[in-house]
């Protein structure tokens, strides 16, 4: 399990990791969200060991996490880079030996990894022939050739075909089964939805969501419910438990008053019904999106970046 | 960990000495150097030289009766016969002004009564002037002296200069041999001066070469996986030592084809190896190159590192080149002065050392101690640099989207 222990990290008056704690166990995958400048990239520095934390501490199965542990970690960086003069295997040769493997160790891991993503005629190519899906396949093999224990993959699925995003998904399974400790980034919250066993949002520096999807479903998703109807529920919004209503023909999205439970709604709409106003055809309790969530939370600094760009 | 310092450095070794830019340097590197010392001399001497060229040379001889003008215009003739040019003599003057015009002559003499003219379009050939100066200035003199009633041929051999016999004593056997002081003089300027250029040459190269990797590996953000799996200082020590080496093998092959060479050139020519080539002055070259390149490779590294891109890292480079500049202009001076303020200065400033200090210790005219202090004084300034260098190269590798300026990398130490 790596941990993470009120790690700050401030540029001058600039806090932009402030005391950050998370775990992330083995054979999970964590997803590591959060808008732009919120401190994801000086996390995973940290982590990476590129840059040192001013205050906290970052634990591995409680022992501290230090730069001589770099060869037990693989990184896929969002932005990718890889020598484009020189030939794929060379490259990865190179990399691997960097996490202390041997190049007689290497070698054949990189035959097995380009055979299974389809790249074995492109061993020795140079990367600047390869397309870009392919130079991004070629560069999670580096990250992952010297069967790191942990990973970090920062957007790995941008820019793969989908027969990639699934070959890729599918090894990150098997790497989650093999009880690797996974740590995976997107802006894609439909992805993290899927993928991730535990999300943790970040927001100026600062921790604000951290739970599996079921748990940020149970404390998100309560209070919004949608009901088909026929007859007149104009009368709904009087309740005294909820807060606003919104009606589009015979569907009204309930919004309930905060510490109201989805109970005490139906208890008071059975008089209603009861009066004949109108019938009930189906209730719902809404599960919100990890992007509406996400919306949420970030508030308009998420809102106005996305404007931005 | 250490080992890891050593991947780097293969890898960099590899990245250039596996090229064939590398290959082609090196083979031909030896080759260039000599042409662009002696084709300038060659091409000199024979662009100055004309005579045998059929130069198409004309005369207007005014009035051949005239006892000045005809002995002016014989003498010329036979000069210019000497040198195979083709002779034009007219005593009109407008067709030979208008075939100079025309391009049909180089130019004409205008020969008069009491004076001797040259006319051309092509005014700044020296020695097509100087050919005709030397003959009427010597038909003057001889006029003048006859006027006066002196013997032409005897005042010629009374006035004959004094040639100066040089003799050279030898260091080891204390023996006195005749000299040619010219050639000498030549060989011990040329030799410091062609040492002094190879490691202005190679320092720049490889230091360059050092600071673009690290800005290509910044700006193609290779630098985050870099960086996960070593330390920065390992990273640019690998850097360091992996071009050095590169550098190293390069002047290994150049000593080897120079020692080829001149052993070629003693045996096959008689050649006589000038005393400035011998093993110490080779060793000390081997010396300063590696000193000089480990104090500029450093501070390229730190340079790269804090760059957004190429031009940006030739900007912040510039006052470095200026130290390596320096010491090539005033070359000259610190060679035939040794021992003056300035030269000493030079010869122990680290940043300038490297290139004067084996210029001065290649003519054979520093002592010891002296070379021994530049180089101690070198070592001391290489570690503090390099210190100096990780501490910016830690800081400015991962700094993105701006130009610093020098002022604001200085304080990141």
């Amino acid at each position: 399990m790596l941990s993470l222990k009120g790690v700050t990290k401030k540029y001058g008056d600039f806090c932009a990791v402030d005391k950050l704690d998370f775990d992330a166990p083995a054979g999970q995958i964590v997803g590591l969200i959060g808008p732009n400048g919120a401190g994801k990239s000086t996390t995973i520095r940290m982590i990476m060991n590129i840059l040192e934390c001013d205050e906290g501490e970052i634990l591995l199965d409680g022992k501290k996490f230090t730069a001589d542990d770099s060869n037990i970690i693989g990184y896929l960086p969002e932005e990718r880079g890889l020598y484009k003069k020189q030939k794929v295997v060379d490259v990865l040769v190179y990399l691997a030996e960097l996490k202390g493997c041997t190049k007689q160790d290497a070698l054949p891991k990189i035959d097995y990894w380009l055979k299974r993503f389809d790249l074995m005629e492109w061993k020795d190519k140079k990367i600047d022939s390869l397309s870009k899906g392919m130079a991004q396949k070629i560069q999670f093999v580096s990250t992952i050739i010297h069967d790191p224990q942990i990973l970090f993959l920062d957007e790995p699925f941008s820019g793969l075909d989908p027969v990639s995003a699934d070959e890729l998904l599918s090894i990150m399974n098997e790497l989650k089964q093999s009880g690797r400790i996974l740590l995976f980034s997107t802006h894609v919250m439909e992805q993290a939805e899927k993928i991730c066993d535990q999300i943790i949002m970040l927001n100026h520096g600062k921790k604000i969501l951290d739970g599996s999807m079921q748990k940020i479903r149970a404390q998100y998703g309560k209070n919004t419910i949608t009901i088909d109807y026929s007859g007149d529920a104009s009368s709904i919004s009087d309740l005294p438990v909820v807060e606003s209503v919104q009606h589009s023909g015979h569907t009204c999205s309930v919004v309930l008053k905060n510490g109201s439970s989805v109970d005490e709604l139906f208890t008071s709409l059975t008089p209603l019904i009861t009066q004949g106003k109108f019938s009930l055809r189906s209730i719902k309790v809404d599960e919100p999106s990890l992007h509406s969530i996400f919306v949420k939370l970030a508030g308009h600094d998420y809102e106005e970046k996305k404007e931005g760009v | 960990m250490k080992s890891k310092t050593l991947v780097i450095l293969k890898h960099e070794f590899k990245k250039i000495a596996a090229t064939k830019t590398f290959v082609v340097t090196t083979i031909l590197g030896p080759f260039l150097l000599a042409a662009m010392m002696f084709l300038p001399a060659l091409t000199s001497v024979d662009s100055t030289d004309r005579s045998g060229e059929s130069i198409n040379m004309g005369m207007y001889v005014s009035n051949p009766d005239n006892a000045y003008v005809k002995a002016n215009a014989d003498a010329l003739q036979s000069v210019f016969a000497q040198m195979g040019w083709n002779m034009h003599v007219d005593t009109n003057l407008e067709p030979i002004h208008q075939k100079a015009m025309n391009g049909d002559l180089e130019g004409y003499v205008s020969i008069e009564s009491d004076k001797v003219s040259y006319y051309s379009e092509n005014t700044g050939d020296i020695y097509v002037t100087s050919v005709i100066e030397n003959v009427v200035s010597e038909i003057q003199i001889a006029q003048r002296l006859t006027e006066r009633g002196l013997d032409v041929q005897e005042v010629k051999s009374l006035m004959t200069p004094y040639k100066l016999p040089i003799f050279k004593i030898s260091a080891e056997s204390g023996e006195a041999t005749e000299s040619d002081g010219m050639t000498d003089y030549l060989v011990a300027l040329l030799v410091p001066m062609c040492f002094a250029m190879m490691i202005y040459m190679s320092v720049l190269l490889y230091g360059q070469m050092i600071g673009r990797s690290v800005v290509t590996e910044k700006t193609s953000k290779i630098v985050d996986v870099l960086l996960s799996s070593v330390k920065p200082s390992q990273l640019m020590i690998g850097k360091i030592f992996g071009v050095g080496l590169a550098g190293l093998l390069q002047y290994g092959i150049w000593i080897l084809f120079a020692a080829v060479g001149l052993q070629i050139a003693v045996i096959g020519f008689d050649f006589v190896i000038p005393v400035q080539l011998s093993i110490i002055n080779f060793v000390y070259l081997g010396i300063f190159f590696i000193l000089g390149y480990l104090l500029f490779a450093s501070c390229y590294a730190a340079m790269g590192s804090a760059s957004e891109d190429e031009q940006h890292m030739a900007q912040l480079s510039t006052p470095f080149i200026l130290f390596l500049i320096a010491p090539i202009i005033l070359m000259t001076g610190m060679i035939q002065n040794p021992n003056s303020l300035m030269s000493t200065i030079f010869s122990l400033f680290p940043l300038t050392s490297p290139m004067s200090m084996l210029a001065i210790a290649t003519t054979g005219q520093a002592p010891l101690w002296k070379i021994l202090l530049s180089i101690g004084l070198l070592i001391a300034a290489i570690i503090l640099v390099i210190h100096l260098a990780s501490k910016i190269f830690k800081t400015g590798i991962l700094m993105t989207g701006k130009n610093f300026k020098f002022k604001e990398i200085l304080r990141w130490l």
